[in-house]
């Protein structure tokens, strides 16, 4: 029997889901050994009885907190996919303002109505089985985690910064064109795709192991970051993290 | 530009798992044979590249003398990607070989002498195909004593062999780290065995395969005895990712394991100052 | 050796003839940079001969940055079968004397024995055509100072500037017969080959010696400052991000892992190039990374270029391209490195007895 699974959208755009829809030859693949019950963005009927879960999304309304707890239940196996669910992501941006403004600025005069908390990964939850990282996922990333967990594999996920790929693939240094870039201590596993198409790198893997931020801030400062601005570079998708101790010392609300 | 190069150097070649057999909770032997007969040609001491397809490759320890009617077996601890998924695989099952590779220990310059043999948990994998090897030509060597360690009787390996290897003449003793109910044997860490260990001259050599935290302990108690650094053998574990002294992974300063090692002197590590712990 | 003439007007000329014979790469610019491409008319050569080096170095044209190794069948009847090397020849142009060095010392550790298949086969197709340096390229070079500026073999061609000329060292048949396309190709007079040596002599004297040791006893300052404390002060602000081994010429360190896709019927083994400033490089099954500090494999790599490959082959494995340094985030630069700990040495000296 094909295992079943379901997909979950919590608070994100969905654009994870839409890089599982343009798998190509892959969603065929898929398709081919699980049965998807459950999947907002590309079909109507609705199953409750799956053995994997992939959410998307991060937690950041208390409902959702009920409503992961019961997937965690339900599901043998928990995916989460995309910055939103395995980092917080920019919804975490806002966990360094006032909460009545955000609903009021969200939500105008309906914000009573929609409770918020603050933003955080599905791991600060419930118990997360495996992640498949980015901003938005790399396809080729889920296929090999979904390939490994249907296999009972652990899958391999690089443990090194996004420089590593970056400088493989040729590319002039962003710091080389006067940008600045948080590459050096960013997972990688992207394919280097910001940098190529000449972005910076903004963190949307997280970090490695073992970053050292504290020379990432130097290299910051040397740019002529302020600590508030390098904080705020920090803050972009990592505001869930407990990183760099001080992060939480600044609240400068906008 | 030479052209000559083995185009399969990176290859696996298949092997079929003819028997599998769960020694403790966490280790399992396999015994191997290649469909066409061949043998592995191995020297004690060596190295293989196993594969499991669509897994992964992983370094693993030849743990059979030579010569086993074109058999050899690995004896494999469950610890990652590979090793997990050579567990499920059963008899009949084919998996990829590269090997033998690296240095085995020069059994033959070891001639006439006493040997001690000094294992630590799964370092009984290597020391196995020697001490086989020794005792199935026993009369060309001395003494053949083995110290063999562990944390807990239940991970004792080859355990219905030792009676065999103590028939065929060898000193064996064995001892757990700490009591353990059920336990009549020896207690203590297994450099607690060298306290009783007599024996003094050139013709000693000494075997010695552990975990790194051991070696330190066991190299400070043989040089007490008198033991020589060039008489002392290692078998050091590293990540041994392409076994040909190409990758770099397995490099401690300027050695590559897979190449100069997997066994070693004493002599030769002393001064390579990442080759041991402390 | 022989040598040959062209006049540097006709050199485009010659390009145009090489590009009807065979694939022709050379380093053209990239952004602000210059990478190595293939070219497909001799008018994309911008780099007019002076370029600080690539991006990355020609390395990629014999190991490239993923290659596929082997390719298997799972399922009933499993199969595995090496991935067959096939390229077409490929001239590489502008070579620097840096890179041709680098390749060279690839060839030392790829082509001994055991003989690497893949880097044999592409390596075999490849034609040198090297464009040697007049200048120093930058504040992070620093080839003569190890040996990195002075070529004598590696090149099927190498191209030297002379006044209106390039005197052209034809350094291997293959080069000879690609020179041989052009009518515009002379003999050289003597009395010009010894102005071109007495040149080259003078031009040393314009690449100044930036490393304090002699490059030769690099390995014994490194085993007497093992335990310095700037291996410390390095770590402390390394990133270990791999950006130095990414670019490096000679940095031949790989990773291979098996990729199988979602029916799991086919799989392959791909290696990457892979780097010793990782965390993870010197990790084992069982957990224990033999590495696991980052001044350890600061020390590593230095250790590795300028003495552990330096006493296996006897050069100096970094070549002074000065690419590491300039791609380095926290600015650690081997030359800098090797005259800090030089320094360092002799004021540990002690002092010798007074008579």
């Amino acid at each position: 029997m094909k295992p079943k699974v379901a997909f979950f959208d919590f608070t994100g755009c969905e654009g994870c889901q839409l890089q599982v829809i343009s798998l190509g030859d892959d969603l065929l693949g898929l398709l081919q050994v699980v049965e998807v019950v459950n999947f907002r963005e590309a079909m109507s009927d609705r199953g409750q009885d799956y053995d994997i879960a992939i959410i998307d999304g991060a937690i950041s309304q208390p409902a959702d907190i009920e409503r992961i707890q019961a997937i965690r239940k339900q599901a043998k196996t928990l995916v989460a996919i995309g910055a939103c669910a395995c980092l917080g992501g920019v919804n975490s941006q806002k966990n360094f303002r006032s909460p009545e403004d955000v609903r009021r600025y969200v939500y105008g005069d309906r914000a009573d109505l929609i409770p918020t908390i603050p933003a955080r990964p599905v791991s600060q939850v419930v118990p997360v089985d495996w992640e498949v990282r980015g901003c938005p996922i790399t396809r080729s990333e889920f296929v090999k985690v979904i390939s490994a967990l249907l296999r009972g594999l652990r899958p391999i996920i690089p443990n090194y910064p996004v420089c590593k790929e970056c400088r493989a693939h040729e590319n002039v240094c962003m710091y080389d064109k006067g940008m600045v870039c948080l590459g050096p201590v960013t997972r990688a596993g992207c394919d280097p795709m910001c940098p190529s198409f000449g972005n910076f790198c903004f963190g949307c893997r997280g970090l490695i192991d073992n970053p050292n931020l504290e020379a990432e801030k130097e290299i910051l400062k040397e740019r002529g970051l302020s600590l508030e601005e390098i904080i705020r570079f920090f803050r972009f998708t990592w505001g869930s993290l407990d990183i760099a101790g001080d992060m939480y010392q600044y609240d400068f609300i906008d | 530009m030479n052209c000559n190069a083995d185009d399969r150097l990176y290859t696996p070649k298949l092997a079929r798992i003819i028997q599998a057999s769960q020694l403790t909770e966490s280790e399992r032997l396999f015994r191997l044979r290649f469909p066409d007969g061949e043998g592995l040609g191995h020297k004690p001491g060596q190295f293989l590249e196993l594969s499991v397809l669509g897994v992964g490759e992983a370094p693993i320890t030849i743990a059979s003398p030579p010569d086993e009617d074109g058999c050899f077996e690995v004896c494999v601890r469950k610890v990652g990607n590979v090793t997990s998924a050579l567990h499920r695989l059963s008899e009949g099952d084919l998996v990829g070989i590269r090997g033998p590779l690296g240095r085995g220990f020069p059994l033959e310059e070891l001639k006439d002498h006493d040997l001690l043999f000094v294992a630590g948990g799964i370092g009984i994998i290597p020391l196995r195909p020697v001490i086989k090897s020794v005792l199935a030509r026993k009369s060309e060597f001395g003494r053949v004593i083995l110290f063999y360690g562990m944390k807990h009787p239940d991970e004792w390996l080859f355990r219905d062999e030792f009676a065999q290897w103590e028939a065929r003449g060898a000193d064996v003793r064995v001892t757990v780290d700490r009591p353990v109910a059920g336990w009549d044997g020896h207690v203590g860490v297994v450099t607690t065995l060298l306290a009783e260990f007599q024996m003094c001259g050139e013709m000693i050599a000494s075997l010695i395969v552990g975990p790194p935290v051991m070696y330190k302990f066991v190299l400070l108690g043989l040089s007490a005895k008198g033991l020589r650094d060039h008489k002392t053998f290692l078998s050091l574990e590293r990540h041994m990712k392409c076994g040909l002294g190409k990758c770099g992974h397995c490099q401690i300063n300027g050695v590559l394991v897979c190449r100069q090692g997997p066994t070693f002197s004493y002599a030769e590590l002393k001064d390579l100052r990442e080759a041991l712990l402390g | 050796m022989p040598y040959k003439l062209l006049k540097r007007n006709q050199y485009l000329n010659w390009v145009g003839k090489l590009l009807d014979k065979i694939r022709v790469a050379a380093p053209v610019p990239k952004e602000n940079r210059f990478g190595y491409a293939e070219i497909s008319s001799p008018e994309e050569l911008g780099y007019q001969n002076r370029y600080i080096p690539t991006l990355i170095p020609p390395k990629k044209y014999v190991f490239p940055r993923t290659e596929l190794l082997v390719n298997y069948n799972l399922g009933d009847q499993p199969q595995a079968e090496p991935q067959k090397v096939e390229t077409e020849p490929l001239a590489l142009l502008g070579v620097k004397p840096c890179d041709i060095n680098g390749l060279r010392q690839l060839d030392m550790v790829f082509l001994e024995e055991p003989i690497d298949p893949h880097y044999a086969r592409r390596r075999a197709g490849l034609t040198i055509v090297g464009m040697d340096c007049w200048e120093p390229c930058d504040e992070y070079c620093f080839c003569e100072s190890v040996g990195g500026l002075s070529v004598s073999s590696g090149y099927d061609l190498l191209f030297t500037e002379h006044e209106d000329d390039y005197i052209i060292s034809v350094g291997s048949e293959r080069g000879g017969e690609l020179l041989a396309i052009s009518d515009a190709v002379g003999d050289v007079k003597p009395e010009l080959l010894e102005a071109l040596r007495e040149g080259q002599l003078r031009k040393f004297q314009r690449f100044p010696l930036r490393l304090s040791p002699d490059w030769h006893s690099l390995p014994l300052l490194l085993t007497g400052t093992y335990r310095s404390k700037l291996w410390e002060e390095l770590g402390a602000k390394d990133l270990s991000c791999g950006a130095c081994n990414m670019v490096c010429p000679t940095c031949s360190c790989f990773d291979v892992q098996d990729e199988v896709g979602l029916g799991a019927h086919c799989g392959k083994k791909l290696r990457r190039w892979d780097s010793c400033m990782l965390e993870d490089f010197a990790k084992v099954g069982s957990g224990e990374n033999f590495r696991k500090l980052r001044a350890e494999r600061v020390r590593h790599r230095i250790l590795r270029k300028f003495k552990y490959q330096l006493q296996r082959y006897g050069e100096s494995f970094c070549v002074g391209c000065g690419r590491c340094a300039r791609a380095c985030l926290v600015k650690i630069d081997p030359l800098k490195v090797l005259n800090e700990l030089w320094e360092r040495s002799q004021q540990d000296m002690p002092n010798p007895p007074s008579a």
